[in-house]
């Protein structure tokens, strides 16, 4: 329970400042430093330090936008390049087609007594198939 | 091989375009709801949702091949207010400045940026709604589409709009990761979104496959073909397991860990949160079957 009641407390001491807003950058710090004489010299530096986060952010949101349209081309390169090793399982092998045997049978000058149900050979070749 | 009437571009256009309105709700959420310690987030999901969508929507433009070479003739896309595609046409132009202007007010980035931060809160609620359509959009597209059995279903549009958060905030979070990559531990507030929108996405993903097996024979096919089929090492492998329930995972262990997790780990769930959306928009696409003819 203790430990459950320190979490919030504990993720917003562990949560970092955000960029620019409580600690004053570094550059500005320097130059606060070595320009005493008033704000108007300070300014500019101030305003180069925010156009520079600033530009940083573009820059960071273009390489984002890449990286994002590189996962799609990749996942069209893994899909394009792996189909060709898919093999479709074959549905008319000729173990499965009686048609062969019963032309035959048709077409055959002497009259044989046909068994009912599948020919004895035709059971043999499934049953070889589904062993 | 890969076979369909819609190729690559679209399914580009699906992804891209999901993601950058999901990363505009991200912004938007973090700003409302936690102004203080998600400023990163927000303003790396509102500088990648314009282009995001602007890229995507480029895509869909080139698959129109109509389009490309005489543009004049998309003017008549927004001629029949009748049709779905005339109001996605009238949202993706419309969201896609709103968004711009929305990253250049909340990252102040020139005059632009400073004058429309005065209406940062009105920018914010209008690219809400325009951002859920056009994630909804992205589903209402295919859809709409009554020749494949498969697509033709309204979970279709629910299941996008899950993809398309879920994936946004993987795309904020690399954003925000790139501005910064110190603000990784603040991420883990944001691993609890993932687990809810992946476990979303993952159930209407489920429900979409059991009701296609019950339904319509070529409605089955697609299914089929998708978890037992020719397309089933990628449903299982990239979309099951490396893109719903890898990321799920990482962000239960990212939320109660709590910026112990190493970096690459905490990146590496969102792209791969970015891949498994990719590959599902793929499947979606490849796995159509035409309705048999008797």
């Amino acid at each position: 329970m203790e430990e459950q009641k320190d979490k919030p407390q504990e993720r917003e001491a562990l949560t970092p400042t955000v960029e620019g807003e409580a600690e004053p950058a570094p550059v500005a710090e320097k130059a606060a430093e070595a320009a005493p004489e008033g704000p108007e010299d300070a300014h500019p530096v101030k305003e180069n330090a925010l156009a520079e986060k600033r530009g940083r952010a573009v820059v960071a949101g273009a390489v984002s936008v890449v990286i994002i349209s590189v996962i799609a081309l990749l996942v069209a390169a893994i899909f394009q390049l792996t189909s060709r090793w898919l093999v479709v399982c074959p549905t008319d092998l000729p173990v499965n087609d009686p048609a062969p045997i019963l032309w035959k049978s048709m077409v055959s000058e002497s009259v044989q007594p046909q068994p009912l149900g599948v020919p004895e050979k035709l059971t043999g070749e499934v049953g070889y198939k589904q062993r | 091989m890969l076979e369909s009437a819609w190729g690559w571009l679209i399914v580009s256009y699906l992804f891209l375009a999901g993601a950058g309105a999901g990363a505009f709700i991200a912004a938007v959420a973090c700003d409302l709801l936690a102004p203080d310690w998600s400023k990163a987030l927000a303003r790396g999901g509102s500088l990648v949702a314009g282009p995001l969508v602007a890229v995507g929507t480029a895509c869909l433009v080139f698959d129109l091949e109509a389009g490309l070479w005489q543009p004049w003739r998309q003017f008549y896309l927004i001629s029949n207010l009748n049709s779905m595609i005339t109001w996605g046409v009238i949202v993706l132009s419309l969201f896609i400045p709103v968004a711009l202007l929305y990253a250049a007010a909340l990252n102040e980035i020139t005059f632009v940026g400073r004058i429309a931060k005065k209406y940062l809160r009105p920018l914010e609620y209008v690219g809400s709604a325009l951002a859920i359509g056009t994630a909804v959009y992205t589903g209402i597209l295919i859809a709409v589409v009554n020749g494949v059995p498969f697509w033709n279903t309204p979970l279709m549009p629910v299941l996008f709009l899950a993809s398309a958060i879920s994936t946004g905030l993987a795309a904020a979070m690399i954003a925000a990761a790139v501005i910064d990559i110190n603000t990784i531990r603040t991420l883990s507030n944001f691993a609890l979104g993932h687990v809810i929108f992946l476990s979303v996405e993952g159930v209407v993903l489920m429900l979409l496959v059991f009701m296609s097996l019950t339904g319509s024979v070529d409605a089955a096919e697609s299914a089929t073909m998708l978890i037992s089929g020719r397309l089933s090492p990628y449903f299982w492998i990239l979309v099951v397991t490396l893109g719903i329930l890898v990321p799920f995972v990482l962000s239960i262990v990212e939320y109660y860990e709590y910026g112990a997790m190493p970096k690459h780990l905490v990146v590496g769930a969102d792209l791969l949160v970015l891949l498994g959306g990719m590959s599902l928009r793929a499947l979606i696409i490849y796995s159509a079957a035409p309705p048999q003819i008797v």
